[in-house]
């Protein structure tokens, strides 16, 4: 069996060439196998090392602004906050209550539009997109922890956390599949059909997580995640947001006024007035 | 999200408030049922009527003096049997032309009385009309000519009269006159209130003479097709209008007379039809009332449902899928019932019902309608809702 010569160079060519990893590279169809022919064609394009998104940051955030008219009175809740979070960071944004952190988690979570200023959420510059692009955004790039759990109360803590799934049109049986491993993730293997109502509010904010967690996000948002917990519970959530962050690169930014739970973030962003006030940055 | 998984939800929303979603269906359920059972009382009562005439027999003229409707005034016959021979000379075949002269009169068989429609005609009425013997024998040709004093009696007539007892040669009293009656039809129900089975058929000569009269009240013309009903028809207009200069004869053909019916009947079914279409429209207000009011309570879940990637879209055909499958569950279910309704008026008393296949399927249709009308402006109201303001709702 003869390879006809015009076949091999496709890839034959470039490949001694090209230097590996370079990003221009294409790799179409899978290599073919010639079974033993003899004819190599040429050097393997080399394992796909996941593209390490290298100056892509989580968020981008440029003089942002936000106001809300309020009976004809404008309040600016945000007044100009620039910041950048990069992939894998642990930050904590800290504040008196007024300050705008709510704000600027809303923002940052694509729940909200930015009123001046620019957003660039993994990259993609919020407004750019339309209500469907942000929909889009919130759920394969960012998970949501909210205060007070949010879970839908009629529904079992397996369904709970695969809905974020559902509005990514994955199938029933993957998403059942992908909800359990992130419930076993958090430590509830042994809840996945149970209501919120019959768990404990520390089990509860778990399945929360587990939610935030299932879409294989970017970041995890989470707004006040001890606020409702006593202190057991809040360390253990607050143990689970660490673990994530360190073993699987997860950026975690958490909006808290408790010093301790800032306490166990990396970055700290003071916000005071709608401005950053104080921001300790990421250490090296 | 896929179709299939938006079913799912929206059954899942409405199993969980099962009360209230009952409690909506209902009003749809009312509504439907109350358009099937209407439309099918309304096209029974046409098929009935329409199947009474054409019970008759067919292609049947009616030749009448004055005119024939309602509110026209009843108008003396001045026809007596030489117009008969006058108008079986216009038709060409003289057994195809009959008559009738009318008169209430009491009968007697021994202690046994009834009042009874007694009618004059001659042996041509089998030819015209579907009247068939279930004893005895028809009038004959010989009856007519010599006056014979014989009756064919309705089976009412000689349930009542006779009982059990086959009348057939028998002697019955009418109008004080003794009669031999020889034959006796079989039940053929009623027209237009007109009680067939209790009239008593005596030859037209011997009527005339009990009665005292020499008009007579109608001519009946069996045309040999429909195709020759019309052409017949003007026939014999011309014929007697020619005769009796300036008076007016009216010749009404079944075809006419169903024609009329029809449209009178058409349209009580499709008043029936729109009543009961508002109660549907009334339960089309009440799904948007509960759909409003289920937005509103759920105004966190969809502010979650949008936090966690769920598009104005995906919340829009929710809500929206959930009015419509309110609506046509309620639909099926109304039409279920409106279906046994249908039935069980039909066995348990008088009124016909006969049940049509586009009462069901605009029945349906409509419900469906009335979802996606209703459900809109809820389902919209929740696709609008900012997530930020939703998630803080109490």
């Amino acid at each position: 069996m003869t390879v006809p010569e015009g076949t091999a160079p496709a890839t034959g060519a470039a490949g001694p060439g090209a230097a590996p990893g370079t990003p221009a590279r294409r790799a179409p169809a899978p290599v073919r196998d010639d079974g033993g022919a003899g004819v190599s064609p040429g050097p393997p394009a080399g394992p796909a090392t996941p593209q390490r998104a290298d100056g892509v940051a989580a968020f981008e955030a440029v003089d942002l602004a936000r106001s809300y008219r309020l009976e004809g009175v404008t309040v600016d809740a945000l007044r100009g906050v620039s910041l950048r979070i990069e992939p894998g960071e642990f930050v904590a944004i800290v504040g008196p209550s007024g300050s705008g952190k709510s704000t600027l988690m809303h923002l940052l979570g694509c729940l909200d539009r930015p009123t001046a200023g620019t957003l660039r959420v993994n990259g993609v510059d919020v407004s750019t997109l339309d209500d469907g692009g942000l929909a889009e955004l919130r759920n394969r790039v960012v998970g949501f922890v909210f205060q007070s759990f949010h879970l839908l109360g009629r529904t079992s803590a397996l369904d709970n956390v695969a809905l974020p799934l559902v509005y990514r049109g994955v199938g029933r049986a993957e998403r059942r599949e992908r909800a359990r491993a992130a419930l076993e993730a958090v430590g509830l293997a042994h809840r996945l059909d149970h209501r919120p109502s019959q768990m404990s509010g520390g089990e509860q904010q778990r399945v929360a997580i587990a939610r935030a967690l299932v879409g294989d996000p970017k970041v995890v948002l989470a707004d006040e995640p001890t606020g409702n917990l006593d202190t057991r519970n809040g360390e253990e959530v607050m143990g689970i947001l660490s673990r994530l962050n360190a073993d699987a690169g997860v950026a975690v930014v958490l909006v808290t006024h408790e010093p301790e739970v800032a306490g166990r973030a990396r970055r700290r962003i003071n916000v005071r007035d709608g401005r950053v006030d104080a921001d300790t940055g990421e250490p090296r | 999200m896929k179709g299939a998984e938006a079913l799912r939800m929206a059954l899942e929303a409405l199993r969980v408030n099962r009360l209230r979603s009952a409690l909506t269906m209902f009003g749809v359920v009312i509504g439907v049922s109350a358009v099937v059972v209407l439309v099918a009382i309304g096209t029974g009562a046409k098929e009935a009527i329409e199947g009474e005439i054409a019970g008759l027999g067919s292609n049947i003229i009616l030749v009448v003096p004055g005119q024939v409707g309602l509110g026209a005034a009843p108008t003396q016959s001045r026809l007596d049997l030489g117009d008969v021979a006058f108008v079986r000379r216009v038709v060409g075949d003289p057994g195809k032309v009959t008559v009738a002269v009318n008169s209430g009169e009491s009968v007697r068989v021994g202690r046994n009385e009834v009042f009874a429609t007694i009618t004059g005609t001659d042996e041509n009425l089998p030819n015209i009309f579907e009247r068939p013997l279930r004893r005895g024998r028809y009038l004959s040709a010989t009856d007519v000519d010599t006056r014979r004093r014989v009756a064919v009696l309705g089976s009412e007539v000689a349930d009542k009269l006779f009982g059990d007892v086959d009348p057939i040669g028998r002697q019955a009293t009418i109008a004080g006159v003794r009669f031999r009656v020889v034959g006796l039809y079989e039940p053929v129900g009623a027209t237009f209130g007109v009680a067939r089975d209790q009239e008593v058929h005596i030859p037209v000569t011997t009527a005339q003479r009990l009665v005292g009269l020499s008009r007579i009240n109608g001519i009946a013309v069996g045309a040999s097709g429909p195709d020759e009903i019309e052409p017949l028809r003007q026939r014999v207009l011309q014929g007697l209008s020619g005769r009796y200069p300036g008076e007016r004869f009216s010749a009404v053909t079944q075809t006419q007379l169903l024609g009329t019916i029809g449209s009178v009947l058409g349209m009580l079914t499709g008043v029936l039809a729109a009543i009961a279409g508002i109660s549907l429209l009334v339960g089309g207000v009440g799904v948007s009332n509960i759909m409003l009011v289920s937005v509103r309570e759920r105004t966190r879940e969809i502010g979650l449902r949008k936090a966690l990637g769920a598009r104005g879209g995906d919340v829009l055909r929710q809500f929206l899928i959930e009015a419509v499958l309110l609506t046509t569950i309620g639909g099926v279910l109304g039409i279920l019932l409106g279906v046994g309704g249908s039935l069980l008026i039909e066995a348990l008393s008088p009124v016909p019902a006969a049940i049509t296949w586009w009462s069901i399927a605009l029945a349906f249709g409509v419900s469906a309608a009335v979802g996606v009308f209703f459900g809109v402006a809820p389902a919209r109201r929740a696709a609008a809702l900012d997530p930020v303001i939703a998630l803080r709702a109490e």
